[in-house]
């Protein structure tokens, strides 16, 4: 906790939250060929991240799912050798190029050190308990890397898959961007269930009632706050239902920021 | 002042367990969100009678200050609703300043054929409509083509949908300068400071979609926006002031 004031009161006054040091775990760098989304560069970016008090952002390609991986790493990794202490980059691969999705992972995570992998089953319209998906979870276990995955409730990633690929690997932490919405009844089962679970609120956070009613099923350690940051949605949208939640604020500053920190073996950074 | 355009009372047919409801729910709403004044429409409206639900608003919401009610209407020939003349003298005896349709649910066609009797008599009077984004099946070309027979229609669209929009409605924004957009569902990074700079802040009205939505996403959303007070305020509560400050009954 950063100062004493409460972080409703930031929220009210639209002024960047001061008290909870805050990582958006979802981000996405690169257009998105059905949007127009004018003015996200680099820059924008974190300005984006300033006004609201953002300290890190998790960042991987919006080309993960729409187009090319390595076009995309590539623009990911441009952005966060411009500001290292600012963005987390994610290598995103594409298991339909298998070759290339092995050497993308030795490349980022390897040589560079990224933290983490984002894959989106959907997107690449591969089930997530496939057989191509395979070695990138062999990886993510052997090299201690986090995976975060698009989840939803549809064939390719829903709960059913999920459960499987947590039982068959035990060691790598798997965040479920989206709590495989709409079937949140399945995501806080999976969390229940393994230790190696969490649920990242991106989209989900608007529904009313949702935070509090998985705070009250699954306690908070496992909830992590992410916004689709840049190539999607702003962060606002999906910040304010943990600001104004009906839970303490040491449980908004875990869901803000410091369960993320935790996984990611980040320490807080003071960025004044 | 903060002014919410997209609120909705009444039991549901599919509504989430413990998902509030009610008239009294939606005070503790707006009280714990600093929400000054809501428009809101009543599920029965929708779900089951327009006449119907009307008449329960009504009913619902007199004695609270903070809540104007808005009356869901649909082409009388067809339905339970009034002929046009004495619907609107029951607007006025019940202070209704602003009408919602449901063409899917309520099975019209969102068209000049269906709808010129009501567009007509709306813009005779600037009174605005309301029309969610989920209540057509080919929304853009469907408003194109009823906006391009009534271009004095006011206009407001509801939930514009869980993805970005843009290059959907900004051709319509640009062409039709009595369109405006409710803000419960704006999220595109920079987005509501992008159509500000482009069309001018007049053309957004603030809405929560409580209860399926929190108000809090809309409201930071809209509290951290890279745009003026001025422009912010305007959103928050100007705007809506100034559309239904301008009805004519």
């Amino acid at each position: 906790m950063k100062t004493k004031k409460s972080i409703r009161y930031y929220a009210e006054k639209g002024q960047p939250i001061e008290n909870a040091f805050i990582i958006d775990f979802h981000g996405h760098i690169g257009p998105y060929r059905a949007f127009y989304n004018p003015g996200v560069s680099a820059d924008d970016l974190l300005a984006m991240m300033d006004r609201m008090g953002i300290d890190m952002s998790v960042q991987f390609s919006n080309a993960v799912m729409s187009s090319d991986h390595v076009l995309g790493n590539k623009a990911v990794k441009e952005v966060s050798d411009l500001y290292p202490d600012r963005i987390i980059p994610f290598a995103a691969v594409n298991p339909r190029y298998p070759e290339e999705a092995s050497n993308e992972l030795k490349y980022y995570c390897g040589e560079c050190g990224w933290k983490g992998i984002k894959i989106h089953p959907s997107g690449n319209n591969y089930p997530v308990n496939g057989k191509l998906y395979a070695p990138i979870w062999e990886f993510a276990a052997e090299h201690s890397r986090v995976v975060i995955s698009h989840s939803w409730d549809e064939p390719t990633c829903n709960a059913l898959a999920f459960d499987e690929v947590a039982t068959n690997y035990p060691d790598v932490t798997i965040v479920l961007a989206h709590c495989i919405m709409p079937d949140f009844k399945g995501a806080v089962e999976l969390a229940l269930k393994h230790p190696n679970i969490y649920l990242e609120l991106t989209a989900a956070a608007p529904l009313n009632g949702l935070i509090e009613w998985m705070t009250e099923t699954i306690g908070v350690d496992k909830i992590i706050y992410g916004s689709d940051l840049g190539g999607w949605f702003s962060p606002g949208h999906g910040m304010g239902p943990i600001l104004y939640a009906d839970i303490p604020d040491d449980d908004k500053c875990k869901i803000l920021g410091a369960n993320a920190a935790k996984i990611l073996k980040i320490n807080e950074i003071n960025r004044n | 002042m903060i002014f919410d355009v997209n609120v909705e009372i009444g039991r549901r047919s599919d509504r989430e367990i413990r998902e509030p409801w009610s008239r009294d729910d939606l005070l503790v709403a707006i009280r714990k969100f600093g929400i000054d004044k809501v428009l809101v429409r009543h599920a029965v409206s929708r779900e089951y009678d327009p006449l119907i639900g009307n008449e329960l608003l009504c009913r619902e919401i007199d004695g609270c200050s903070e809540f104007e009610g808005i009356w869901a209407i649909a082409p009388h020939e067809t339905s339970s609703i009034d002929e046009p003349e004495v619907f609107l003298q029951k607007m006025k005896q019940n202070n209704i300043r602003s009408l919602v349709i449901y063409p899917l649910t309520h099975k019209y066609l969102f068209d000049v054929h269906t709808w010129s009797d009501i567009f007509e008599i709306a813009i005779e009077y600037n009174i605005p409509i309301f029309l969610s984004l989920k209540e057509l099946n080919s929304p853009w070309s469907d408003i194109r083509c009823v906006l391009t027979a009534f271009p004095d229609l006011r206009l407001i669209l509801n939930d514009l949908g869980s993805w970005p929009m843009e290059r959907y409605f900004y051709p319509l924004l640009k062409n039709f300068k009595e369109l405006y957009l409710e803000t419960s569902t704006m999220r595109l990074p920079m987005g509501i400071k992008n159509i500000c700079d482009t069309f001018g802040d007049h053309r957004f009205v603030f809405g929560s979609g409580w209860p399926v939505m929190t108000p809090a996403s809309a409201l930071t959303e809209l509290r951290y926006s890279a745009i003026s007070k001025e422009a912010r305020n305007n959103i928050f509560s100007g705007n809506i002031n100034r559309i239904l400050g301008e009805v004519k009954l």
